[in-house]
């Protein structure tokens, strides 16, 4: 991924990726503004890009906060509602009128809110490896089990988070396999975790994840369950997910599948065993190849 | 390949409607001494499918038609071949009393070895996943990739479902309005189960052998095909358990399945990836038994995506 572009989203400066002629694809990275021990950004995609890029006008933003993006700008912006906010006026300033949507993990749930709420704007939807998603992993009251699934994970990072080995070290930690976790990778995620935005950001969060974060994505994810139990999301919805993901585990993705299934018609769901929970990284030409299929195949018929 | 004679038969000429496609120009080869129908098409490596059921089915009938509304597009993309399975379709009954699994599985390596094709990529669909399954066990040199579809003969345990699922097939069995009847309690959507499809098979089940391979089997089946085929199973599930599956293969399930229920696929993949670096699962919405001809177009592009992305 070369020539990364900057555009003003509401007073919000925005780093992105664009290449590649044909119908709109804007791809969603995982995490949020503020990680302590991780650090996602456009760049999760590099391994696809090429791929993309054959078929699709492909997009990768750096969302809000995150990246090389700028932070919301006042406490009360640090929601999953700003993220999602954010994301949808970046495809309205791209000025695109129907588009492919990808997101993984936390951009999964954007993904799949942004397809409720604005369902004329989206073709086809592709969820990967989300628990944020998935049922009965509410980070609400029901947030125990992913919460301490994470959190054990990643309790014996190495210290001081967010350096060079910390952020390699927690990758592997997610992955089947360390083999996609490239030097180019973790250098520039290394780059933005020491950025004094990001250190500001996390500052924020160390009070505001369960004081605003949290608290308003449980509340809106209950609605955004209850909106595809009651049949809202007729958008053709491909879940992929890593069979060895040892955050966003098998059992959720087969659970928010059975949740679509009695309302999206065009439905599918694909598992790529030897794959954590960067599986599109882990199996970068599979997915890209799976999507595609899926998008095309859904415009033929 | 080895000779064949091309039978010219009026009756095999559907008519084909738009948008369905029809497998064109039978063949048949003599496979150890059993005359067994065929057809194939296209360039490129060698691809077999095996449909489903086995010889004697009172209630349904299966053979290479099954694949038709898939064959133009793996056409173009592989040199692709559909067999009616031993005592299944225009193909021979086993000799004597040979209505066993193995027999099925010698018949279709037989086969494969008559084309005298070295290296192919097998589909195999329910009965016919098994098939494929035990054969890449059997000759995993033979074999570059396998595709396992709806195929509770091959997941875990027995499937409790089918006969209560057909228990009231309009009576006689085996009429086109039966057969139909049959095929939609397998399906989730009908637009699939085409005339031309109906009409083959009704032709199969008006057979000779056919009746003689029902009459057989109302006998043999409990006495000697299911002992054989639930005892080889067990040891084929035990090979996967003890790591000897390395071929990669792609699961493909149809997500309504009322026969091969989709835990059984979830299941059965748990246990490929315990032991396939390469595997993979794809499930399919709005899709009952026979998901390759309820979403043909996108089965042959997972199936083609699988294939074609083990080279990188």
């Amino acid at each position: 991924m070369e020539n990364p572009k900057f555009v003003d989203i509401d007073g919000i400066r925005t780093r992105y990726f664009e290449e590649g002629e044909g119908e709109p694809l804007v791809l969603f990275h995982g995490g949020n503004f503020g990680d302590s021990d991780n650090v996602d950004l456009a760049n999760n995609w590099d391994r696809n890009w090429p791929w993309f890029a054959k078929s699709f006008h492909v997009y990768a933003p750096d969302k809000l906060g995150q990246g090389f993006t700028e932070l919301p700008k006042t406490d009360d912006e640090y929601t999953m509602a700003s993220v999602i906010l954010h994301a949808y006026r970046f495809i309205q300033k791209m000025g695109l009128k129907k588009v492919h949507l990808v997101g993984h993990s936390r951009g999964g749930y954007l993904v799949t809110r942004l397809t409720l709420e604005h369902p004329e704007l989206v073709s086809t939807v592709v969820i990967v490896d989300s628990s944020t998603t998935a049922p009965g992993e509410n980070p609400g009251s029901q947030n125990e089990r992913a919460k301490g699934r994470r959190a054990k994970l990643l309790a014996d990072a190495p210290k001081p988070l967010l350096s060079k080995e910390s952020i390699r070290w927690v990758t592997e930690a997610f992955s089947y396999s360390g083999e996609h976790v490239t030097d180019d990778w973790v250098d520039i995620r290394h780059q933005v975790g020491m950025l004094p935005k990001t250190v500001e950001a996390v500052g924020k969060m160390s009070k505001l994840f369960s004081t605003v974060l949290l608290p308003h994505l449980a509340q809106q994810k209950e609605e955004t369950l209850r909106w595809i139990q009651e049949g809202r999301l007729k958008t053709p919805t491909l879940l992929a997910w890593g069979q060895n993901d040892p955050s966003g585990v098998i059992s959720g993705g087969l659970a928010l599948f059975d949740l679509l299934s009695a309302s999206t018609e065009r439905a599918q769901m694909h598992i790529f065993n030897q794959a954590g929970h960067y599986c599109y990284r882990e199996h970068p030409k599979d997915f890209a190849q799976v999507v595609t299929s899926f998008i095309q195949g859904g415009s033929r018929s | 390949m080895t000779s064949f004679t091309e039978i010219n038969l009026a009756s095999t000429e559907f008519e084909t409607k738009r948008g369905e496609v029809s497998v064109k120009n039978e063949k048949f080869t003599d496979v150890d001494g059993i005359r067994t129908r065929y057809f194939d098409e296209g360039a490129g490596e060698e691809m077999v499918l095996f449909h489903g059921g086995n010889f004697g089915q009172q209630d349904n009938v299966d053979c290479a038609e099954n694949w038709d509304l898939n064959w133009d597009s793996f056409a173009e993309s592989f040199h692709v071949y559909a067999i009616d399975k031993i005592g299944q379709g225009f193909t021979d009954n086993p000799k004597g009393d040979d209505y066993t699994i193995q027999a099925v599985v010698r018949h279709a390596f037989g086969f494969i070895n008559a084309m005298g094709l070295k290296k192919v990529h097998l589909v195999g669909h329910s009965r016919g996943g098994y098939l494929v399954t035990r054969l890449t066990l059997e000759h995993p040199e033979l074999v570059s990739t396998v595709v396992i579809v709806d195929s509770s003969t091959t997941a875990p345990g027995v499937n409790k479902y089918r006969a209560k699922l057909l228990g009231n097939a309009p009576r006689p069995l085996l009429t086109k309005e039966s057969i139909k009847w049959v095929t939609e309690q397998f399906s989730s959507t009908y637009g699939h189960i085409t005339e031309s499809w109906l009409q083959v098979r009704e032709r199969v089940a008006k057979l000779p052998k056919n009746s003689e391979g029902v009459a057989k089997m109302a006998v043999l089946d409990k006495e000697l095909f299911l002992p054989s085929l639930l005892k080889q199973k067990d040891e084929t599930l035990d090979w996967i358990k003890g790591g000897r599956f390395k071929t990669p293969t792609l699961l493909i399930w149809g997500y309504n399945d009322p026969s091969a229920v989709i835990a059984g696929g979830i299941e059965l993949f748990n246990l490929v990836a315990s032991s396939v670096p390469r595997s993979q699962f794809h499930i399919l919405n709005k899709s009952g038994h026979y998901s390759y001809r309820e979403h043909p177009e996108d089965f042959v592009r997972v199936v083609a995506d699988f294939i074609q992305g083990g080279r990188d």
